[in-house]
């Protein structure tokens, strides 16, 4: 058989009628001739070209792992290796942990890091350590109640953080939040030696507050005579200082010579140092600290300075005095920890406002107006001579006649508080009446005796005001206790009150909620009515507004309110009240 | 050693991921002590597959991300030996074909999506068992009997809810994405990801 190629591309046919693609077909026709199979034909062979091959461009699915022991992974690993003792110690360790903690709790309060907790590695070395909740167990920490929910909160807050404001609303429990990060910190070895600094009257309730949240911590109150609190100051190497501003003032160059700075310094009610000039200011600051805690409900009473005055203890150069208001909120947010009742304690008993808006007796009318005219007349007639001072002096006047009439006795506020502590005593309810003056009280204690009123106040020894309190709150016939707000505004814990009178206005509304807020706070049976005591067309209305404005300010430093562009009371609001003017050239040199 | 101590210094994985829009899948990997404290911690570089291997892989991809290429790589590298490693992540489980720990399953029990799946009708579950409010499963081909899961997890369950350390590792691997790159490497693990 033989076979030949002949000169013909059928192949080219096809690619003219479009029946092969452009790729080249190699096509052969051959004639085969075999005479013993008779054939006698063409035969058409094709090759088809090697197909076409695409690549996917897959890159390899590998990742990177990094990450490290951590130092009790690395203690660990040391552990494996080592003697029986201490393994038994470590087992005794975990056998005392399960009986402390139940999982199924399963309430996670997170420890966040702080902001300025900048590095990764250290950010995540709180991110991983387990919730708050764990930790109390690990340690074996038990309360004497299990705390709120936001009260764990507050505490991963603090036990981060060096540098922290807890201004969390009076009655929230500060102390205690404050009481056991402390707790927390020393059972994990990172506070051998704390300071705690507070006002004086509440030396008491914080002994009694850490004897329930952190009954193993030694407390040691620095008191007595210099040679005692100088041994003190330095011998005291463990443990819980317990010391109250003025003894802190005092002693301030002792405290500050220190050799090993304290692990931690606490100071309550922390508006003490709000005056960055003032002599309680530069002592606090002063003392040698590794971490640094402010406590305080009101953190702004009357201007946006008072923060700045805390910061020089909390974190120094954060805040500057003329920052503006934004820039203070920004400074300070990750610093401060603020929150309200009616954000956290939902299921407090509500709190009832009644504003006693009153008209004059005719007596205190015709004092009070002829008092007004005669003391302005006084001061518009003091020219360049006029200080705010005077001014100062013409209000306190009104306001006293608002409280009694001078001459008289007479009274519209006291008719009407007089009928209000009938319905409590009648009730079983106990009361609470504020005032700004001692004199005051003294009047109303007299006049209220069938009530037989307590007294608790400047006047009253600090020896005898424990006494006061446990009186109020277990002799069922003490109803009433007539209170100032110098003394009886901070601290105190007066939850079994419902009723609290505020007979006349204090200067700012931060002092006024503390007040408040020793009736309305965690305990509370029932709801607490405040009755705010006003007279009409007086200078308590003009007061009342501006500290409105008070309030705006503290809300745009803290809250998501908008900021406001006026500042609380100024000197010039101070001068309006009695429209007024400072004079020009005081004001230049001022 | 006796029991005590060796459960005393006994140590737990748990391994999960992170899943981001923009990176694709982060893992990460926390050793606890029986008291729930973090003893180490490994994260990953994300990984992203593309739609090629999207396509190829099918229904394989997630299993293998998760199990051959992140877990893996991030169990490899500890240094912490664990005997027992947990994942909320059902397509982590085929590890425990990969390792010699134990790999378990572990969801919440009260998850309302996860309680409607019967375990039994799942190729990869074994029947699950009940350990303080969690859901504890083991691959089918990988059974372990009730009492040893029992054994291997109560120490730690005694102390935390085994469904929490989850948690702390998402919460570090987003701060990990927050931090630059360079920062979230440390010196040590470039040399050993190297080598």
């Amino acid at each position: 058989m033989t076979a030949q190629p002949l000169q013909h591309d059928p192949a080219a046919s096809l690619r003219k009628r479009g029946q092969l693609a452009a790729a080249p077909i190699r096509v052969s026709v051959y004639r085969i001739d075999d005479p013993a199979l008779q054939l006698n034909s063409k035969v058409v062979s094709c090759e088809l070209p090697p197909p076409a091959t695409i690549s996917l461009p897959l890159a390899p699915l590998r990742v990177r792992a990094m990450g490290r022991l951590l130092p009790e992974g690395v203690d660990r690993l040391r552990h494996v290796g080592e003697s029986l003792r201490d393994s038994q110690q470590v087992s005794e360790r975990l056998a005392h942990v399960k009986s402390a903690s139940d999982p199924r709790l399963a309430t996670c309060t997170r420890i966040r890091p702080p902001r300025d907790v900048v590095k990764l590695e250290d950010r995540l070395a709180y991110l991983l350590q387990p919730p708050l909740e764990n930790l109390l167990a690990a340690e074996s920490l038990t309360f004497p109640f299990r705390p709120f929910a936001y009260q764990l909160d507050g505490v991963a807050y603090l036990y981060p953080r060096h540098e922290a404001v807890l201004a969390d609303e009076m009655g929230l429990g500060k102390t205690m939040q404050a009481i056991v990060a402390m707790r927390l910190l020393a059972h994990q070895g990172r506070v051998r030696r704390a300071l705690l600094v507070c006002p004086k009257p509440l030396v008491t309730n914080w002994r009694r507050e850490f004897a329930q949240w952190a009954p193993e911590l030694p407390v040691t109150l620095v008191e007595g005579g210099q040679a005692q609190r100088e041994w003190l100051w330095s011998h005291a190497c463990e443990g819980v200082l317990l010391a109250n501003y003025e003894v802190l003032v005092r002693d301030r160059d002792l405290v500050a010579a220190i050799d090993q700075p304290f692990d931690l310094m606490v100071i309550d009610e922390a508006q003490r140092i709000k005056n960055g000039a003032g002599a309680t200011n530069e002592a606090v600051c002063a003392i040698p600290r590794a971490r640094s805690w402010a406590l305080t409900g009101t953190p702004i009473e009357n201007s946006a300075d008072d923060l700045v005055g805390i910061f020089d203890f909390v974190s120094p150069g954060r805040l500057r005095r003329q920052m503006k208001t934004a820039a203070i909120r920004k400074a300070v947010s990750d610093h401060v920890l603020r929150r309200t009742k009616d954000l956290v304690l939902t299921q407090l008993p509500p709190k009832m406002y009644r504003d006693a808006e009153l008209p004059f007796t005719p007596e205190q009318w015709e004092a009070y107006h002829r008092a007004e005219e005669d003391g302005v007349v006084r001061l518009s007639a003091m020219g360049d001579e006029l200080t705010i001072q005077h001014v100062f002096e013409l209000v306190l006047r009104l306001k006293q006649i608002c409280n009694f009439d001078p001459v008289t006795g007479a009274s519209a506020k006291f008719d009407r508080l007089e009928a209000d502590l009938e319905e409590c005593a009648a009730s079983g309810r106990k009361a609470i009446v504020f005032s700004q003056w001692v004199d005051t009280l003294d009047r109303l204690r007299l006049r209220l005796s069938r009530f037989s009123p307590l007294e608790y106040h400047g006047r009253i020894p600090s020896k005898r005001r424990d006494g006061v309190i446990e009186q109020f709150r277990a002799d069922p016939r003490s109803s009433v206790l007539l209170m100032s707000y110098g003394a009886g505004s901070v601290g105190l814990n007066l939850q079994f009150a419902n009723y609290v009178f505020l007979f006349d206005r204090w200067w700012n509304p931060a002092v006024e909620d503390q007040a408040i807020n020793r009736a309305h706070r965690i305990g509370a049976a029932g709801p607490v009515t405040v009755t705010r005591f006003l007279t009409l067309g007086t200078i308590e209305e003009r007061i009342d507004r501006v500290l409105a404005e008070k309030r705006e300010l503290f809300n745009a430093v803290f809250d998501d309110a908008t900021a406001p562009t006026r500042m609380g009371l100024s000197r010039d609001q101070i001068f309006g009240l009695f429209d007024l003017r400072f004079p020009e050239a005081d004001s230049a040199a001022a | 050693m006796d029991a005590d101590s060796s459960k005393a210094l006994a140590a737990f994985g748990f391994l999960t991921i992170l899943e981001s829009a923009e990176h694709g899948l982060f893992g990460g990997y926390l050793v606890l002590s029986p008291q729930g404290r973090p003893l180490e911690f490994r994260c990953s570089t994300p990984v992203a597959p593309s739609r090629a291997q999207e396509i190829l892989y099918g229904p394989t991809l997630r299993p293998y991300l998760l199990t051959d290429v992140i877990g893996n790589a991030l169990v490899a590298g500890s240094e912490m030996p664990v005997e027992v490693i947990l994942t909320d992540q059902r397509d982590m489980l085929p590890l425990g074909l990969l390792r010699p720990e134990v790999v378990l399953h572990l969801e919440p029990a009260s998850s309302d999506t996860l309680s409607m799946i019967d375990h039994r009708s799942c190729d990869s579950l074994e029947t699950s068992l009940e350990i303080h409010g969690c859901r504890i499963a083991a691959h089918s081909m990988l059974p372990a009997d009730d009492a040893r899961i029992h054994t291997l997890l109560e120490p730690l369950a005694a102390n935390i809810f085994l469904a929490e350390p989850f948690e702390r590792i998402r919460a570090a691997l987003a701060e990990a994405q927050l931090a630059p790159h360079d920062s979230a490497e440390y010196q040590d693990d470039r040399s050993a990801a190297a080598a």
